[in-house]
């Protein structure tokens, strides 16, 4: 995780950002994106999101906001990588054509942000089960602790720079 | 940075695809797969209580999660004969109003324009298609506060219950969905002429037979208790066993429907061209407008249908909000019966939805749902075999598979999560 770390680092360190995470609680690794958001949402309400609080008005309210210049998603992505492993995606790696008809596709999304002056990335975490019902696995949760723990000092370190009090 | 293509995200709400064998330039097969492992709801609510299975079907899909609970509120009550207040009518049918618009929002700005606007092939999108994200974006929202108003929650909403709702909204929400619905009609026109503009290739052109709900009282809507078919007749929903003959097929979990041996198609196209002419106002206009006989042969019209629709559930909106005010809250009706059968339908955003039911001693013996999707897959199968056919005879193999994932993401069909909806096996 060190090299991502560093690239990841200089996202976050460098902008003024905001984190969606995205997922499903039951399908079991695909937790993972709320799960981290919501634990990391108290340290900055204003600045951390999860999909259930509804895609399309946090991206409209991004849109119009002044203060934010990233936008990190985080979810589950089969990249056929290791468990766990983490993958930062622009999104130029995306495909188009993702189909979906019950969530909104992110490439549009990122385009869409782009086209408005806010850059965004895709931070993936390779799954091992998705199960219906199963619980998110052992090296899934470890990694998105390590993030949970890494982005809280991210955020907590803005904090006390910019006394915005996100 | 490496640049790769991701296949899948893992985000699965369903899974699903499409095989198409070709041999010798010919099409052998097209299969519609669902590997969705059967989810058994139908036997999960047996032995429950009417309530409980109200909490328990809208789970079948986060999309159409009230149209769920809308069919099987029409199912059992009618079960138990319970006659709903009319405020509950009408505050249930402004419901599925934001959730026919919610699900179209999404199904035209955000997953079927790209291909149109020849996205999927272009390495970064379009201003134009920007606005149109937006555009979608917004539309979305407002529905999803429509259906959060009056099922007090954006999905799986547990406010509509038997007899009547939890809670009604307020004055001031109806009121606030007013105005905000009236601002977005200028929105959804500049929808409409952007899908009409729009190029629709004919290569899969072939009439089909089309089903849709009759509304009451010669108006255009969502909810009946008939059911048109393009062939000229009418049959009551509680003949829905007759009407969608489901069968099963060893390629996939999902069922399959066909009417007198012949596919048929559900949804949006199939309203306008069976309840079209009802359309009154500026989706009226719209309809005789732009109608034309070339929508019974091609299902991608079905996204230039969805496009009125958003326009008729918002010119609907203010008339209905408009009715609801005037009333005030009724009690919750009390069912008069504990035993009864019956069949509930509605007009999901795919389709016509059914829901039958048995009661026995107050629970819930039988439990029978047909839903949109499944009585289109004969249907998306046909056309993709023709379209396959008409593109490979035409020299356009390399224009394959993004033509045959247009003519099936044209019935917004809820298999999500495919990369490459469709899979050509050349051999």
């Amino acid at each position: 995780m060190k090299g991502l770390n560093r690239s990841l680092k200089e996202l976050v360190d460098s902008r003024l950002f905001v984190l969606i995470g995205l997922g499903n609680p039951d399908r079991g690794d695909d937790v993972m994106g709320v799960w981290v958001a919501k634990k990391l949402k108290n340290l900055a309400p204003k600045r951390v999101f999860e999909e259930d609080e509804g895609i399309e008005g946090i991206i409209l309210d991004i849109l119009k906001r002044g203060d934010v210049g990233m936008i990190l998603f985080l979810d589950t992505v089969d990249f056929g990588g290791h468990p766990g492993e983490l993958r930062l995606f622009s999104r130029e790696n995306l495909s188009p054509s993702i189909i979906s008809t019950h969530k909104i596709p992110l490439r549009p999304l990122m385009e869409l942000l782009g086209k408005k002056g806010k850059e965004s990335y895709l931070l993936g975490v390779q799954p091992r089960t998705l199960d219906f019902g199963s619980e998110m696995s052992d090296v899934v949760e470890e990694i998105s602790k390590d993030l949970i723990s890494h982005l809280s000092q991210v955020i907590i370190g803005k904090r006390k720079k910019e006394g915005d009090g996100t | 940075m490496k640049t790769i293509t991701i296949d899948s995200l893992a985000r699965v709400e369903g899974h699903g695809g499409i095989t198409v064998e070709v041999e010798d330039g010919r099409v052998r097969g097209v299969r519609v797969n669902i590997h969705e492992g059967p989810r058994l709801i139908e036997a999960l609510v047996v032995g429950k209580t009417p309530e409980e299975d109200l909490n328990i079907v809208p789970r079948i899909c986060a999309i159409c999660t009230l149209s769920h609970k809308y069919a099987a509120l029409r199912g059992l009550e009618k079960a138990l004969g319970i006659e709903a207040p009319w405020k509950a009518k009408l505050t249930r049918d402004l419901m599925l109003l934001g959730e026919i618009m919610e699900s179209h929002s999404l199904h035209i700005f955000l997953l079927s324009l790209p291909d149109f606007l020849g996205y999927p092939s272009a390495i970064a999108m379009s201003d134009r298609y920007a606005e149109e994200v937006k555009r979608g974006l917004e539309l979305k929202q407002f529905a999803h506060r429509v259906m959060e108003i009056t099922s007090a929650r954006m999905i799986h909403g547990e406010n509509p219950i038997i007899g009547g709702f939890g809670r009604y909204p307020t004055d001031a929400e109806l009121s606030g969905i007013k105005e905000s619905a009236q601002e977005l009609v200028g929105e959804a026109e500049r929808g409409i002429e952007l899908l009409a503009s729009l190029d629709y290739p004919s290569f899969m052109e072939e009439e089909t037979v089309f089903m849709a709900l009759n509304p009451p009282d010669d108006h255009y809507g969502f909810v009946g208790d008939g059911v048109l078919i393009s062939t000229g007749e009418e049959r009551s929903v509680e003949e829905y066993r007759e009407l969608t003959q489901e069968r099963v097929v060893p390629h996939s979990f999902a069922k399959r429907s066909r009417y007198n041996g012949r596919s048929f198609t559900v949804g949006a196209l199939g309203r306008m061209i069976l309840v079209g002419e009802r359309l009154t106002g500026r989706t009226g206009e719209y309809f005789k407008k732009l109608y034309n006989q070339r929508w019974k042969k091609n299902p991608l019209f079905n996204n230039l249908a969805q496009a009125i629709e958003i326009l008729y559930c918002l010119e609907n909106i203010p008339e209905l909000v408009d009715e609801i005010v005037k009333l005030e809250d009724p009690p919750i009706a009390n069912p008069p019966r504990t035993d009864g059968e019956a069949t509930g339908a509605v007009e999901a955003p795919r389709g016509t939805l059914y829901h039958h039911y048995k009661i026995e001693d107050g629970l819930i013996s039988e439990a029978d749902i047909v839903t949109p999707t499944a009585q289109n897959l004969d249907d998306i199968e046909k056309y993709i075999g023709i379209a396959a056919e008409k593109l490979i005879s035409q020299g356009e193999g390399s224009n394959l598979e993004l033509g045959l994932e247009m003519v099936a993401r044209a019935y917004d069909p809820c298999i999500s999560c495919s990369a490459h909806l469709v899979k050509v096996e050349r051999r």
